[in-house]
């Protein structure tokens, strides 16, 4: 028995890359009038060995306890079996996009720590990293707020979209993930 | 046209590369001048050549080089590229580049290559990971008249320049890609050992970089992206007494002595390239 859970982990303190990202795609790219805002969050998938609430817990201790996803000074952190749907202010849309590298190797690393040096053994699977961004359109059309939050994601030339290089990164809707 | 070539010292926020780029420029008889991203991008067309030099414009936010290529003053780059003016991308500034859909520049303005986190591999096991600096060895692997920046150097030149970067790892999701500009001439210069055997293994190849590639040109030859440092090998002063092949032999031979050490180092001739050029075209 194995179960899937989701972590997020956030900046308290205002995200400079989030702020950064969201003014070059308003200021820059075009995106003033439909991007009301743009935040980011590190995101995980950890495969653990006990499933339902006992895979929950587990996922609250390695939060909480290793010093590896969450620094508690700085981050706060969401723990589930999935990442929580978006939400967004009256007249906006969220749409979140989970984004990473390919030939990501630092989820590796970490499978590696919790498995031998952090004790965790058996009972961590495998683990997943990635960043979510979490665009708040103003639109209230899910398909044309997916539209929107794409081209803003996938650099294809100088003129449009940020987020990902598509000769060195992947993305994917978050409820796809 | 000045009749002294003036040379950008192109400048974004977070980039710190400058003075010493001004300075390699200056030691081959070019006028140069920094020339910070919130100026007039229109000033550009003053200078008869612009380099992009290293450091961590915005703080590397979202990827290496990415937000500086959304810039206005990236546009005047690729105008004045489409113009034939030379070009210069130092790691930093070649991270820029590649963002602007400068190099390898098949479709100008396209985003055609990424450079990628750094994936050091030994017979096709990842060995290492991520940010890395050393000295490395270079070989130029096309004829020295095929790019502006290698037009005054010798044909399978081997440079010893410095490297220092995290996402330097050349790569491209089009199959084929890297053959291709290869068989072009605008894979300039590949990681190659003292004796300039290249590999893409680590150390000679700090990255893993597709085909040991260091720096990549544009089709006409008059924009290059390279990853390691030439500004920070401009004097045999800079060249560390331990390392090895020949310009290590240099350095040590040159201990103690002030005029010996003030002599060119291996990356001279890149900007020494550039002057020539310049010179021919003026």
């Amino acid at each position: 028995m194995s179960a899937d859970i989701e972590l997020t982990v956030a900046l308290k303190i205002p995200d400079v890359t989030a702020v950064t990202a969201r003014r070059t795609l308003q200021g820059r790219l075009g995106y003033g009038e439909q991007l009301a805002d743009l935040r980011r969050a590190d995101w995980w998938r950890l495969t653990v060995a006990p499933a339902g609430d006992a895979a929950l817990a587990l996922g609250q201790e390695l939060a909480e306890r290793t010093n590896v996803f969450v620094n508690p000074t700085k981050h706060v952190y969401r723990c589930a079996q999935r990442a929580a749907a978006p939400a967004a202010p009256a007249g906006c849309t969220a749409v979140g996009v989970l984004t990473g590298f390919l030939d990501e190797a630092t989820a590796d690393l970490t499978l590696q720590a919790l498995r031998g040096r952090l004790g965790y053994g058996d009972r961590v699977l495998a683990v997943q990293r990635g960043t979510l961004w979490t665009f708040h359109l103003r639109t209230t059309d899910l398909a044309a707020a997916r539209d929107l939050a794409a081209a803003m994601t996938v650099s294809r030339d100088r003129a449009t979209g940020l987020l990902v290089n598509p000769h060195s990164q992947w993305w994917r809707w978050l409820d796809e993930s | 046209m000045a009749a002294v070539p003036r040379v950008a010292v192109v400048q974004f926020p977070g980039m710190n590369c400058e003075a010493e780029t001004k300075l390699a420029l200056e030691a081959v008889g070019l006028e140069a001048e920094i020339y910070r991203w919130n100026r007039d991008p229109a000033g550009l067309d003053g200078f008869d050549a612009m380099v992009v030099g290293g450091g961590f414009s915005y703080q590397d936010r979202v990827r290496s080089g990415v937000i500086a290529a959304r810039e206005p003053i990236c546009e005047r780059l690729l105008t004045l590229a489409g113009q034939g003016r030379p070009i210069l991308g130092i790691c930093n500034g070649a991270q820029v580049l590649v963002e602007t859909g400068l190099v390898p520049g098949l479709q100008p303005g396209r985003i055609e290559v990424a450079l990628a986190p750094n994936r050091m591999t030994q017979g096709g096991r990842v060995v290492r990971r991520d940010y890395f600096c050393t000295w490395t060895h270079l070989r130029l692997v096309t004829p020295p008249q095929r790019c502006v920046w290698t037009a005054a150097l010798q044909p399978a030149a081997v440079l010893a320049i410095p490297m220092a970067h995290g996402e330097g790892r050349f790569t491209s999701a089009t199959a084929g890609l890297f053959e291709q500009l290869a068989a072009d001439g605008q894979l300039v210069w590949q990681y190659c050992d003292p004796a300039g055997v290249v590999s893409e293994d680590f150390p000679i190849c700090p990255n893993g970089s597709t085909r040991a590639t260091a720096a990549v040109c544009n089709p006409a030859g008059n924009v290059l992206a390279i990853m390691p440092h030439p500004e920070r090998a401009s004097w045999l002063r800079q060249v560390p007494q331990d390392l090895p092949g020949p310009w290590g032999a240099a350095r040590r031979a040159a201990y103690g002595q002030a005029a010996a050490l003030a002599a060119a180092g291996p990356g001279r001739g890149i900007f020494a390239s550039l002057a020539q050029s310049l010179a021919v075209a003026l």
